[in-house]
């Protein structure tokens, strides 16, 4: 990958990142900012580093990508802050959920689909792309399991992947988590073809 | 009693060990649909261990990728390495643990379905090494941790929110 392609790439994911925390802001009405929005190239045999070991439990929102080209989306959380999110996104006080239930699932899968839609679209809009999420998948394993599910994938094209890791806080609710985007080779360089000559600078 | 002080080796996606020294451990931690290939031979006190992520080499779009992270490539490979170390293909103990169902709805992709088509890539593997399959823990839909103490050869695996079963 060249320094411009990884340029790129790191403007569609910060642009669509950003979308995608206004879409939860919207959901859940209360600010929601991107703390923080690290991107960079990792083996996958280090990929759990991004989420302090492979055998660390974690709740994880899967969703793959098709249309154009296809690629991958996980949000992935320690289980206090997917309850944290729960509680957030249910209209509950603070610290009541403390186990993962059928609708605490069903929550995190509906934050999936906005999270999903508001990322996909805007970088669909810039690059011009038919971008489609599929319906979300709600997983509680260890982290190591959780990534085999993306990193199958992606170990298809290469050894090493591209990790955006964001942290995103609200107010009141300590909710930093990381979301990885993984985009098959066929997908990265369509969206850098396709996005080539539009300016990404404003939103 | 000689008390080793032993060292944890762990072998992230694609990787592989081969280990003859009593204080090492050879693990793979946190496995889902990847399948460990765990072998041990209890004369030579050799084992191996083998982190894999993929039924079939020939599924690769590029050739750049590393070998062990195939089931067909990375079994002969650690089996090579054992039987370099000492080890007889007639004495060793193979275990294969992983292999889950991570995801629990039907998608078209062909990747969802991972974890049952390493667990069979690997079985597979085994006979073709002329080798014979002591345990297995594979399929199920929660992620595992797998421990191998080359001093006893003793294999422990754990899973989630769950003890561990010794093997």
């Amino acid at each position: 990958m060249t320094d411009a392609v990884s340029d790129r790439w790191a403007e569609l994911v910060g642009l669509g990142t950003r979308n995608a925390m206004s879409g939860l802001s919207e959901m859940t009405g209360v600010t929601i900012d991107v703390a923080e929005l690290a991107l960079r190239r990792a083996p996958l045999s280090e990929i759990s580093h991004a989420f302090g070991g492979a055998e660390t439990e974690a709740v994880g929102i899967y969703l793959t990508v098709t249309g154009s080209a296809d690629g991958q989306l996980m949000l992935m959380y320690e289980p206090r802050i997917a309850y944290a999110f729960i509680d957030l996104l249910m209209g509950e006080a603070p610290g009541s959920t403390d186990s993962l239930t059928e609708m605490g699932r069903s929550a995190l899968g509906e934050m999936g689909n906005v999270i999903g839609a508001f990322f996909l679209s805007a970088i669909a809009n810039v690059t011009g792309l038919t971008l489609l999420p599929s319906p979300p998948e709600v997983m509680t394993d260890m982290a190591g399991a959780l990534f085999d599910v993306i990193s199958a994938e992606v170990l298809l094209d290469r050894d090493e992947t591209f990790i955006a890791e964001t942290t995103f806080r609200a107010q009141g609710h300590d909710i930093s988590g990381v979301f990885m985007v993984l985009p098959t080779d066929e997908l990265l360089q369509a969206l850098v073809t396709a996005s080539e000559s539009v300016s990404l600078g404003a939103r | 009693m000689v008390l080793v002080e032993t060292r944890s080796r762990n072998l992230g996606l694609g990787e592989w060990a081969v280990s003859s020294d009593p204080g090492d451990v050879l693990v793979s931690l946190g496995l889902g649909s990847c399948v460990a290939f765990v072998v041990y031979d209890a004369v030579a006190r050799v084992g191996g261990m083998a982190h894999m992520v993929l039924p079939d080499s020939s599924m690769a779009r590029s050739a750049t990728t590393s070998p062990a992270k195939f089931v067909d490539l990375a079994i002969p490979l650690v089996v090579q390495e054992m039987e370099a170390r000492g080890a007889k293909t007639m004495r060793m103990r193979v275990h294969l643990v992983g292999g889950a169902r991570m995801l629990q709805s039907t998608r078209a992709s062909e990747s969802m379905n991972i974890g049952d088509r390493n667990a069979e890539a690997a079985r597979l593997a085994v006979t073709a090494a002329h080798l014979h399959i002591a345990g297995e823990e594979l399929g199920g839909s929660h992620g595992r941790t797998v421990r191998l103490e080359i001093a006893t050869g003793e294999m422990t695996v754990s899973t989630a929110g769950a003890g561990r079963t010794a093997a």
